[in-house]
């Protein structure tokens, strides 16, 4: 059993080595309320794509798509070797329309060249529970933002303290935290609450019946950071909880006895926060740099070059820091590396890629890394290269310069296209009328629709009737043939015979003899089977009887036989 | 108990069969195209960019073929991406699995021609020019759709003819319907050979230098005296676990890791698209 267990076990590790690549959706909840939306994440692990997911409309729920995606990268080094991670997440929201059980069918995804399908999911909605004692509120510091620019929100959930009159016991905010259900949601403050970042305090308020009371206020901060400018969209909060109407107490039956509280009924409540709209603005264009990269904020940066002697056209890799000088909590993952393919002084004079660049960040500073490829032989330096940002706080772009790198670059001879595995060849030929045919480098590809059309030639049944159609039909012609000779030469050996019965009669003149009767009786019996004389050729053919076996003389016998003959059409 | 959840885990892991829709076929034909032109275009001045396209070019190809097209233009185009990027042995393996459907293309064999010239080392091929051989050109220049096409009008034209002679005479019969007969049955008899070889395996090279050994694992001596390189084409004779027993083309037999080479084969079961199931 250990055994099967360790195989299977190895099995599916080494499956899971060979399947890098994945795409999945995380939707943990198996149960959810008319209304609260449903958080569903699509997570592409190690697959590159440009396509946005495309989440068919699903009976029962509607779907939003919550914009922008979360990217995240890995890379780690175990004994030398280096495995790199990357994912991409992309949010939808699933808000359930009626109560039941809720199929969420599987659905395709095609990236990367491949298709993933995800397995299908049942999830039972019910109704919303009542608010009653609950209350919840989000704030933000404030109401516009730059990208760029972080944003501390504040959550505050008011829980309306439970006394049981009966027992005497006050539930403390420990206890009524607990109460809190599982399906609730709590967005961006869900990483703070796990952290333990929560504070409580004590209010004195009214409830619902307003009757004075005290209320646990539960308070907890989280920064976010925007990803796109335009209003800012949340990840919905909405609270849960069973809400105790009474407690009982349990004596423990252990050695040292004591006693214990819990919830003998409860009602489920929820609420859910209004979340405050904030927009998020792009910096402002006037005096923008050109070669401004969204950042904003205050940052150092640094460059290093390595090698700095290279040939014409050889990489030299720039590695750029950039630290945030910034107090606070720092995400640097939105921060986008210096533009350099904008820098004018650069690109005159170096091969610069225009794709954007991922970055590693360490504390306060992410580092980019940029291969660039002088142009021509003679540059002895890599120009002061800038760093834009906008300062929120005086609303103004600052732009820290580096210094100039010294460089020496070789003048080298120029790549050539045959160099290149299937270059084109480029004919040299002086004379036009010489022209001769290059051997080597491949053709052109074919295009059009019809290299989607399969060629493949199988045995199929259609195939096979096609060939044996001629066969049969060859048969069934020759089996025609045989049957209407056969039924040809009975007619003839019908014809003979009668013609020969018929010379018998006429040949005899008299029926004296047994032997002649005989022969008389058996040409009649041949001429039996006309129906025109049958009549007559039996009354004949008693008479040979007696004739042959009564041994009555029949003088008239043969003729009469003979005139019958002659008569016969 | 352990046990359930392992084997769900494993049964989840298995991969299902499922095709591109004819939208997505295109989509994916359309993105491969365009990959290979902006690759061409940037042939010359930016190599590296160049090549990354050349790959995408090759994988979406690949894709398409992976989904169960079999067309020769289709594989020719992906042995032209493959060899762009420098994989001479799967170039060679994707022109060999176009000859099935268009063997006398012309760009076909000037390419299929060109990518052998880079193979490093060539092994060449013992020529058998038999007179049999070279009456039955034919079964190497026509495709074998048309082969069989032909082969069924001559089929026709004989059951037909042999028809017809029941009810009347026909001025040289004989002569006549035994040579659409004898046409019929030699492009049959082609036909069938081509059925029974698609499904026999060929297979080239893959890997930059490869060691032929005298068995099946890594504990047996080298069959020959030089490791042999990427593109250098081969029969199987028989496949043991995860070796390939070849037969290369002077005559000389061995035994390879399958991981070495790409097997040239029309094998149903490749046919389709991988699923992999998710959370």
């Amino acid at each position: 059993m250990k055994y099967l267990f360790t195989l299977l076990f190895t099995f599916s590790l080494f499956s899971s080595v060979s399947f890098a690549q994945e795409v999945f959706v995380d939707m943990p909840q198996n149960q959810g309320y008319i209304g609260i939306p449903l958080k569903l994440v699509v997570v592409y692990k190690d697959v590159k794509t440009d396509r946005e997911p495309t989440i068919p409309e699903i009976d029962g729920f509607t779907i939003s798509r919550k914009p922008g995606t979360e990217t995240s990268s890995q890379t780690t080094f175990i004994n030398g070797k280096v495995t790199s991670t990357s994912t991409i997440k992309f949010t939808y929201y699933l808000t359930p329309q009626r109560v039941g059980s809720l199929d969420i069918p599987a659905i395709t995804f095609i990236a990367d060249g491949k298709a993933f399908q995800t397995v299908p999911k049942t999830i039972e909605i019910v109704e919303t529970p009542t608010s009653g004692a609950l209350k919840v509120q989000v704030k933000g510091t404030n109401s516009n933002v730059y990208l760029g620019q972080p944003i501390d929100m504040t959550l505050q959930i008011f829980v309306e303290q439970f006394t049981d009159k009966n027992l005497g016991v006050t539930l403390d905010a420990r206890d009524m935290f607990s109460l809190f259900s599982n399906n609730s949601s709590f967005g961006l403050f869900t990483q703070a609450l796990q952290d333990g970042r929560a504070q409580v305090q004590t209010i004195q308020g009214t409830s619902i019946e307003g009757v004075p009371t005290t209320f646990y206020v539960y308070t907890v901060q989280a920064t976010t950071w925007p990803e796109t400018t335009g209003t800012l969209h949340f990840d919905p909060i909405s609270i849960i909880a069973n809400y105790p109407i009474s407690l009982s107490r349990q004596r423990s039956t252990g050695f040292f006895g004591g006693s214990s509280l819990t919830v003998d009924q409860a009602e489920l409540i929820s609420a859910q926060a209004e979340m405050p709209t904030i927009e998020v603005l792009t910096p402002p264009e006037n005096d923008r740099p050109e070669w401004h990269s969204g950042a904003v904020g205050n940052f150092d940066f640094r460059v290093v070059a390595e090698p700095t002697n290279v040939n014409v056209g050889e990489p030299i890799t720039l590695t750029m820091r950039v630290t945030d000088l910034s107090s606070g909590p720092v995400n640097l993952d939105y921060l986008s590396a210096p533009a350099l393919d904008r820098v004018t002084a650069l690109t005159s004079k170096f091969k610069v890629p225009d794709k954007p660049l991922g970055g590693t960040i360490q504390g306060r500073t992410k580092t980019f890394t940029e291969t660039i490829r002088p142009r021509s032989g003679g540059i002895t330096e890599i120009p002061p290269l800038p760093l834009s940002s906008f300062d929120p706080v005086t609303e103004t772009y600052t732009t820290v310069w580096t210094n100039p790198i010294p460089i020496t670059v070789e003048t080298v001879a120029t790549v050539s296209a045959n160099d290149l595995v299937g270059g084109q060849v480029q004919s040299t030929t002086m004379e036009p009328q010489q022209i001769t045919e290059v051997d080597g480098g491949i053709l052109a590809n074919y295009t059009g629709i019809e290299l989607l059309q399969s060629q493949t030639t199988e045995v199929t049944p259609a195939l096979v009737a096609t060939i044996t159609f001629p066969p049969l039909v060859f048969s069934a012609l020759g089996c025609f043939i045989l049957v209407r000779r056969r039924a040809q030469s009975e007619t003839s050996i019908l014809k003979s015979s009668k013609k020969a019965a018929i010379q018998t009669i006429l040949s005899l003149s008299n029926a004296k003899s047994k032997e002649q009767v005989q022969q008389i009786a058996k040409s009649l019996r041949t001429l039996e089977k006309d129906e025109t004389v049958s009549v007559e050729i039996k009354s004949l053919l008693q008479r040979c009887d007696a004739a042959q076996f009564g041994g009555f003389n029949d003088s008239t016998l043969a003729h009469d036989a003979k005139t019958l003959v002659e008569h016969m059409p | 108990m352990i046990l359930i959840p392992a084997l769900l885990c494993i049964l989840a892991a298995s991969p299902q069969d499922i095709h591109l829709s004819n939208d997505q076929q295109i989509a994916v034909l359309t993105e491969a195209q365009t990959a290979y032109d902006n690759a061409v275009l940037l042939q010359t001045s930016d190599p590296v960019a160049s090549k990354d396209l050349f790959r995408r070019a090759a994988n979406r190809y690949q894709l398409l073929v992976d989904d169960g097209i079999e067309n020769g233009k289709l594989w020719y185009n992906l042995g032209n991406a493959q060899l762009q990027v420098g994989e001479i042995g799967e170039a060679i393996a994707a022109y060999r699995s176009s000859q099935r459907y268009m063997p006398s293309d012309g760009r076909l064999q000037a390419n299929l021609e060109y990518a052998r010239t880079l193979v490093t080392n060539p092994i060449t091929t013992k020529v058998t020019s038999s007179i049999l051989k070279r009456l039955a050109f034919w079964h190497e220049s026509l495709p074998t759709q048309v082969r069989l096409g032909v082969g069924i009008i001559f089929w026709f034209a004989c059951w037909s003819l042999v028809s017809v002679r029941l009810f009347r005479r026909v001025p040289g019969f004989k002569t006549i319907s035994i040579s659409l007969g004898c046409i019929a049955l030699s492009l049959g008899v082609s036909v069938g050979i081509d059925f029974s070889d698609q499904y026999q395996n060929h297979g080239v090279l893959t890997a930059k230098e490869v060691i032929v050994r005298k068995g099946n694992g890594v504990s047996y001596a080298p069959m020959l005296k030089d490791s042999l390189h990427e593109g250098i084409e081969f029969d199987i004779i028989q496949k043991r676990s995860d070796w390939l027993h070849i037969k290369l083309p002077n005559g000389s037999t061995g035994w390879i890791q399958e991981d070495d080479a790409q097997i040239v084969t029309l094998n149903k079961r490749h046919a389709g698209l991988f699923i992999y199931p998710a959370g």
